[in-house]
């Protein structure tokens, strides 16, 4: 059986809610849906809050018509101790492109988001890895129809 | 008899009345009802009353005298009260009143209001050169009221009729001019009624005396079946020393039996032996000649053929019939006796068509007369045989009228084999007869004799039965296309002279077709040695179609077509719309079969060009029209495709026609086209290519004149750089321009008379036209710098090639750009410019290019010649040339040396980029476009070249624009809004395997004739706007069609979705389902091809080099760029796994989101390191550009994490001695980080074969990188934007199917 361990699962938000993290100590980040590890996720919503700390992060929240899903992008790339091992150039080009995304994170836009699930204070949230601006208006419907699909033929399957 | 006829509009009634006449016997007929079935296209019969009245009593029967028919001038019948006294009365007579508006007037015979019975005497037209009809089949019919007979055909014909007082019955009347009128007589009997009591038995042949027979001492008794009559001939015969008299005469076939019974005079005078069947065996053949005074029974005796006939008295002689054959006849003399058989049963209608082939000769038909045409040279029967009565010599009753039942005797049946229609011939030769067995009750004409001696008859009687009819048919079809252009006689031609019907059709007939005749005697006698019937085995030419024919004929098949086959696919999904294509039919001459003849225009209406007949016209395309074309010529075209385009949904209720425009009978008869449908239809041809065998078959003489011109002068010459639209309304006082560039090359041809006398006194050429134009110094500059002899071909026709001598001169003068304008008179000049071509002009004091004005007027005697120039080498294929249209045969050739051949084509270059480059004369870019120009004022940009094949054109709307197109569109437009495009066209132009849509808010009248998809067009001036670089036609766009793929545009679920060209054709093949999932990918082990929905992850690995192509591409809008990409690996997600996703080049630039980038434009611009995107992108393609001019090559590895691009660890190396710059590594790197941060893809792709994935392996072992990634590896053949909204539709399908 195949994991989705490193794949963008397409999760509706009601469903990204529903996620359990492990309750094992040991795997504190460990995201379970239905059995499944699940990592990475992808949504796709109108952004109906934004909270923007400067040069530390944006929080926003993604309403996708069946949940809000809280999303962090972190801005901090080049204070941060975590990226201080890797070499300044490819440090700064990161920042510059989390900035880009910053740009794009505006409450009413629809936005395509794809990041890692993560627990913050106990509740799920989803880390940013990119963020497109969605213009067309049917990428919306598709996006639902893809996750129901995908829920289907995918997912369910996996633990079935 | 009362026909209650509905409705005057039923087809056929023509054919059904008389055969219910047949039925009923000419009963009293009181009503008949009858209903139509349109869709078996016959009758049927629903009642019929019919009131055997008494006879009538005597005193109502009105006695009518032939001077009161005469005088006359409407067909009438006698017979509307016909009552026969062998019928038993109806039981119950149910009586309708008799209501003459019932009758439709112009069809039946019109009949008087009382029973009128006509007396007189039937004779032999005694004295047949004196008489007014020249018809010898007629018996003559008179009275005592006027002296004057009238030709008359009687029915139940007795032999005793002749020279008695009859009583006529029935009877119908036409009068004729100039012999007054034709009696047709149905029933009759002997005014005395002892005369039909055994009296007299036989009649002197020569002098038409009763004989008795008593007195008859029979000698050379001739008694059997009458086979066949020959037509009557004239023999030159010496009759003394003093001089030579012709004689008439006519032979006669009979079939005797030997057996002793039949040689026996006595019994044979006594008993009818055909009655007695007594197994009697007539098989010995007699020929017997009627000769002079004899002559005059030949319409009695042809009256006899198939009955009996009993003659004595003859005279056996042995007859020289020419060729040294010759042959036992009996010929009549002045004791010859005609016998009246006892029994007079023989004469009865045969069996009805039993035809049995004897000797190549058919026996017997008997059907109705359907209709007649060419003068009554082919007679239609039964609507399914045609006869062909064409040769000379024969003659026919004049009853032989539409709506008569006939027998046919003795012809030839041919089966021609036409590919356009399905028919059948019968042949008529000398020994054909044709008996009427009953009288149309319909009003149509008499059967005349044709008395022509015209050449083209002539031409007709020397062919083959089929060859005759398809003569006839170039006849027919010639006269209806060019009535009013030709004269009559141009057309058929005379007696001295050949028509253009018999110069063109002796040109298409293959000699096989070609019979001698022999002449009556040889050809009766010798029937089978004349070679009469014999069929060729050729494949037949070309039917000439009238264009209204033609026009049907393809709107029907184009229906018909829609209605056989479901075009469900045929639409295109663009910008997230479906759009409905057209369907295209395309037929081909070849398949045709046609030719089609025709005068070309420019049309008044539209201004495009059409090929005109006086039937109708059809707009044509000619990418190779002749400079010099007149419209009076007629061209033949042989080799040409029919394009029929249409919406089904517009066709959905039209209706077939019922009968095919092709058929023989539409082809004579006149056609009338209804309302044209909502088709578009029009021919396709060259006319230039020798191939094709399209030429001018009759020039107008102008066009000698212009060749004239050419021969001796000074020229100018020009190139036509633009041809400007037809403006939005057309109007024949209109104008169109043209732009061209006036060269400063002039060229002389000499003449060759002055060449002698001027080599002589030892001037040179330039001397010369010093002197001969020292009048127009003021105007025209004509000092020249260089002077390179040439020689001209003249290849304005092609069967004539004239070589003459010339000098080209470059003279000192600037190069100048003028404006051409036309008018309505010389639309046809405009017409057959070609953008790009060169074309002499004749210098002229005011010639159109020796004034100063900037806008010269080309009026119809202006001639503009297209001309190329090559090297004068002997082997034509190492030939350099300068053609200015490629592909298109010029007007004239200049041959010139090598050398000077490579000056003047470095000259015209050096002119070309200083001058005609619209991108850089026509530049209206503006550095700094405003923010203001949103609204009213014009968009801005470039104007630029395109050219492609059109893959589709649709609709399309502003809003449109906004959301994402479709499909890889011109450097990404889908973010932008196209201004100034509202309600317009999009057209998707597949140019070196990229689809550019072109934006197009024009008039109808802008687009070419045939402009759809399938055609290859040049795009002039198409501008690029500078914001977003979407393709806009303007007003000054010109079109210019190439070619018209011939392969029809299928269903796209059918394509083949290898081929590279079909990009919109294939993604919509893939669209019919939703996107496979990469998961589902794993487990499949075929490499199908399948849509994937997917978006990048990461890079695994990218090679980018130098791209040499893009160095020598000049043109602007070409999709080659300067990186070329040999191999790329991305890793997509799509939800349901991860794969990595090989490709190259072009996919490997769309993953990239190289539509985020700038136009490439190759300017250099230093880069500038601000973070604000717009400047950014402006530079992405330069900067690369300027990478690989450093290094050639260019790899991008990731070592890091393929699943997060946060954590790409790229490493850029370069194959080159220099290390990579700091700062194009990290743009390198941003551009890969860019890509992971893109949309989601439509990506057609396949699991890698194994072939593929050691290829792979091998190119990645030479990068130092680890083999392939334990993922799904596909390859990606082609990546374009997702359409949602079908993507969505086939999702919600499959999930409520699986429901």
């Amino acid at each position: 059986m195949e994991s989705l361990h490193n794949t963008h699962v397409k999760l509706l938000a009601f469903d990204f809610l529903s996620l359990t993290p492990s309750s094992s100590s040991s795997h504190p980040n460990t995201i379970y849906r239905k059995h499944t590890i699940i990592s990475r996720t992808e949504t796709l919503g109108i952004i109906t809050s934004c909270d923007h700390k400067p040069d530390r992060f944006l929080r926003f929240t993604v309403d996708d018509g069946t949940g809000c899903i809280p999303c962090v992008l972190w801005l901090n790339q080049l204070t941060s101790p975590y990226f201080s091992r890797r070499c300044p150039p490819d440090v700064r080009r990161i920042a510059t492109m989390a900035r880009e995304f910053a740009t794009r994170v505006q409450i009413g836009v629809c936005v395509r988001v794809r990041g890692k699930v993560t627990v913050y204070r106990g509740d799920l949230q989803l880390t940013v890895g990119d963020v497109v601006v969605e213009r067309d208006p049917n990428a919306e419907i598709l996006h639902w129809l893809e996750c129901v699909r995908l829920g289907i033929k995918c997912y369910d399957r996996l633990h079935a | 008899m009362i026909l209650d006829i509905k409705s005057n509009n039923v087809p056929n009634r023509d054919l059904f009345i008389p055969k219910l006449l047949i039925c009923c016997e000419l009963v009293s007929l009181t009503r008949i009802e009858y209903t139509y079935v349109p869709a078996h296209n016959h009758f049927t019969l629903l009642k019929l009353e019919t009131t055997m009245e008494e006879e009538k009593d005597n005193s109502s029967v009105k006695s009518i005298s032939l001077s009161d028919l005469l005088h006359r001038t409407h067909p009438l019948t006698g017979a509307s009260f016909l009552s026969s006294g062998h019928h038993t009365p109806h039981p119950n007579p149910t009586p309708h009143p008799i209501s003459p508006q019932t009758l439709n007037p112009t069809n039946i015979l019109k009949p008087l209001h009382h029973p009128s019975t006509l007396t007189g005497t039937l004779t032999l037209n005694l004295n047949p050169s004196s008489s007014s009809c020249p018809n010898p089949t007629c018996l003559k019919f008179s009275d005592q009221s006027t002296p004057t007979a009238v030709c008359c055909d009687v029915l139940h014909f007795n032999l005793r009729i002749i020279n008695q007082p009859i009583k006529v019955l029935a009877w119908n009347f036409l009068p004729v001019k100039p012999h007054g009128g034709y009696l047709e007589i149905i029933k009759w009997c002997f005014q005395h009624e002892n005369i039909s009591k055994p009296g007299f038995n036989a009649f002197n042949l020569n002098d038409v005396s009763q004989a008795y027979e008593h007195s008859i001492v029979p000698r050379y008794l001739i008694y059997g079946l009458l086979e066949s009559v020959s037509p009557v001939t004239n023999v030159p015969c010496t009759v003394n020393k003093t001089g030579v008299k012709s004689l008439n005469g006519f032979l006669a076939e009979v079939i005797v039996c030997e057996c002793e019974f039949c040689s026996s005079r006595d019994t044979v005078m006594k008993q009818d032996l055909i009655e007695c069947d007594k197994g009697h065996s007539f098989l010995k053949s007699k020929i017997l000649y009627f000769c002079g005074a004899a002559s005059v029974w030949y319409p009695v005796i042809s009256r006899l053929v198939g009955g009996v006939l009993m003659v004595s008295g003859m005279k056996k002689k042995m007859v020289f019939i020419g060729e040294d054959k010759s042959l036992m006849m009996y010929v009549s003399n002045e004791k010859s006796i005609i016998h009246i058989p006892k029994s007079m049963g023989q004469n009865a209608i045969s069996g009805r068509n039993v035809t049995i082939r004897r000797k190549e000769l058919c026996n017997v038909y008997t059907g109705s007369v359907t209709a007649t045409y060419m003068q009554g040279m082919v007679v239609e029967l039964d609507q399914k045989v045609l006869l062909l009565l064409t040769d000379n010599q024969l003659t026919m009753p004049h009853s032989l009228r539409i709506g008569a039942i006939v027998t046919v005797r003795n012809f030839h049946i041919e089966d021609p084999k036409f590919a356009w229609t399905k028919v059948i011939i019968f042949g008529s030769c000398y020994k054909t007869s044709i008996r009427v067995n009953l009288f149309s009750p319909i009003e149509s004409g008499c059967y005349q004799v044709l008395q022509s001696r015209s050449l083209l008859r002539k031409f007709i009687e020397s062919l083959q039965f089929s060859a005759r009819l398809w003569v006839l048919l170039v006849v027919s079809s010639l006269r209806k296309k060019f009535a009013g252009v030709l004269s009559e006689m141009e057309i058929l031609g005379s007696k001295h002279m050949e028509g253009l019907v018999q110069k063109y059709s002796s040109a298409c007939l293959p000699l096989s077709v070609f019979r001698f005749r022999h002449g009556v005697f040889s050809e009766y006698c010798l029937h089978d040695l004349c070679g009469c019937g014999k069929e060729a085995d050729y494949s037949f030419p070309k039917l000439v179609v009238p264009i209204s024919n033609l026009i049907r004929q393809c709107e029907d098949t184009f229906i018909k077509s829609l209605h056989d086959t479901t075009h469900q696919c045929s639409s295109l999904v663009c910008g997230g719309r479906s759009h409905d294509q057209p369907v295209r039919k395309i037929l081909k001459s070849e398949d045709l079969k046609i030719v089609l003849l025709g005068n070309l225009r420019i049309s008044e209406y539209s201004g495009k060009l059409q090929l005109v007949d006086s039937t109708g016209c059809i707009d044509v395309v000619i990418p190779d029209l002749p400079s010099v074309w007149s419209i009076k010529d007629i061209n033949e075209l042989n080799d040409f495709s029919v394009v029929m385009e249409g919406f089904p949904r517009h066709l959905e209720h039209s209706e077939l026609l019922n009968n095919e425009p092709f058929t023989c009978g539409n082809i004579f008869n006149h056609f009338h086209l209804s309302s044209r449908k909502k088709i578009k239809i029009y021919v396709h041809c060259y006319i230039k290519d020798a191939k094709s065998k399209n030429q001018i078959l009759y020039p107008s003489v102008d066009m000698e004149e212009n060749l004239k011109e050419l021969e001796s002068g000074l020229f100018h010459m020009l190139l036509l750089v633009h041809k400007f639209p037809v403006q939005q309304k057309f109007s024949s006082d209109s104008s169109i321009y043209a732009e061209a560039i006036i060269l400063p090359w002039n060229l002389v041809i000499h003449n060759k008379e002055m060449d002698l006398i001027e080599s002589s006194e030892g001037c040179n050429s330039s001397d010369r036209l010093k002197y001969s134009s020292a009048g127009d110094k003021t105007r025209c500059d004509l000092s020249c710098l260089h002077e390179f002899p040439c020689s001209i071909d003249y290849q304005v026709y092609s069967d004539k090639s004239t070589v003459n001598l010339g000098n080209l001169l470059n003279c000192t003068t600037a190069a100048k750009k003028v404006l051409l304008e036309f008018k309505s008179d010389s639309f046809s000049k405009f017409e057959s410019l070609r953008i790009g071509g060169y074309y002499l002009v004749k210098h002229h004091y005011k010639g159109l290019t020796c004034t100063n004005s900037d806008k010269v007027l080309v009026n119809s005697t202006s001639h503009l010649w297209n001309v190329s120039f090559s090297a004068d080498v002997t082997d034509p294929t190492t030939a350099g040339s300068i053609d200015g249209c490629s592909g298109i045969r010029p007007d004239i050739c200049l041959h010139l040396s090598e050398d000077h051949l490579s000056f003047l084509e470095v000259k015209l270059k050096e002119l070309k980029q200083d001058l005609i480059q619209p991108t850089k004369s026509m530049k209206m870019r503006s550095a700094s476009t405003p923010s203001e120009a949103f609204g009213a004022s014009l968009p801005m940009g470039d104007l630029i070249f395109v050219h492609g094949r059109v893959v589709a054109v649709h609709r399309s709307d502003q809003s449109r624009l906004f959301t994402g197109l479709g499909h890889q569109t011109f450097h990404g437009p889908h973010h932008h809004i196209v201004r100034g495009v509202t309600n317009s066209v999009c057209i998707h132009v597949l140019v070196d395997h990229n689809i550019v849509k072109i934006y197009s808010s024009l008039s109808e009248h802008s687009y070419p004739i045939g402009f759809g998809p399938g055609v290859k067009a040049n795009f002039y001036r198409v501008l690029l706007t500078a914001e977003g670089g979407v393709l806009k036609l303007t007003p000054a766009s010109f079109i210019e069609i190439n070619s018209i793929t011939v392969e029809e545009r299928q269903c796209s679920n059918e394509l083949d979705i290898t081929s590279v060209e079909s990009v919109v054709e294939s993604t919509t093949s893939l669209l019919t389902g939703p996107a496979t999932l990469i998961s589902e990918m794993m487990h499949t082990s075929n490499h199908k091809k399948m849509r994937l929905h997917c978006r990048v992850v990461s890079v695994y690995v990218l090679v980018m080099e130098k791209n040499s192509e893009f160095l020598q591409s000049s043109k602007v809008n070409s999709e080659i760029t300067c990186v070329k990409f040999p191999i790329a690996g991305f890793i997509m997600d799509d939800g349901s796994s991860s794969c990595c996703c090989w490709t190259d080049n072009k996919a490997a630039l769309t993953l990239l989101s190289s539509h985020e980038w700038s136009p490439n434009k190759r300017t250099k611009r230093t880069l500038n390191q601000s973070n604000k995107k717009p400047e950014a992108c402006s530079n992405t393609m330069s900067r690369l550009s300027d990478i690989l001019n450093q290094h050639s090559t260019v790899v991008i590895k990731n070592h890091g994490s393929v699943s997060d691009s946060s954590c790409l660890d790229a490493a850029v190396s370069v194959h080159s001695d220099g290390a990579l710059k700091e700062s194009d590594e990290q743009f390198l790197k941003s551009l890969i980080l860019q890509a992971c941060s893109s949309n989601t893809w439509n990506v057609v792709g396949s699991v890698l074969d194994s072939e593929t994935h050691n290829q792979i392996e091998q190119q990645l072992q030479r990068l130092d990188l680890m083999t392939t990634l334990p993922l799904v590896n596909i390859w990606a053949y082609e990546v374009s934007h997702l359409d949602t909204l079908n993507e969505a539709r086939s999702i919600l399908q499959e999930l409520i199917k699986s429901e």
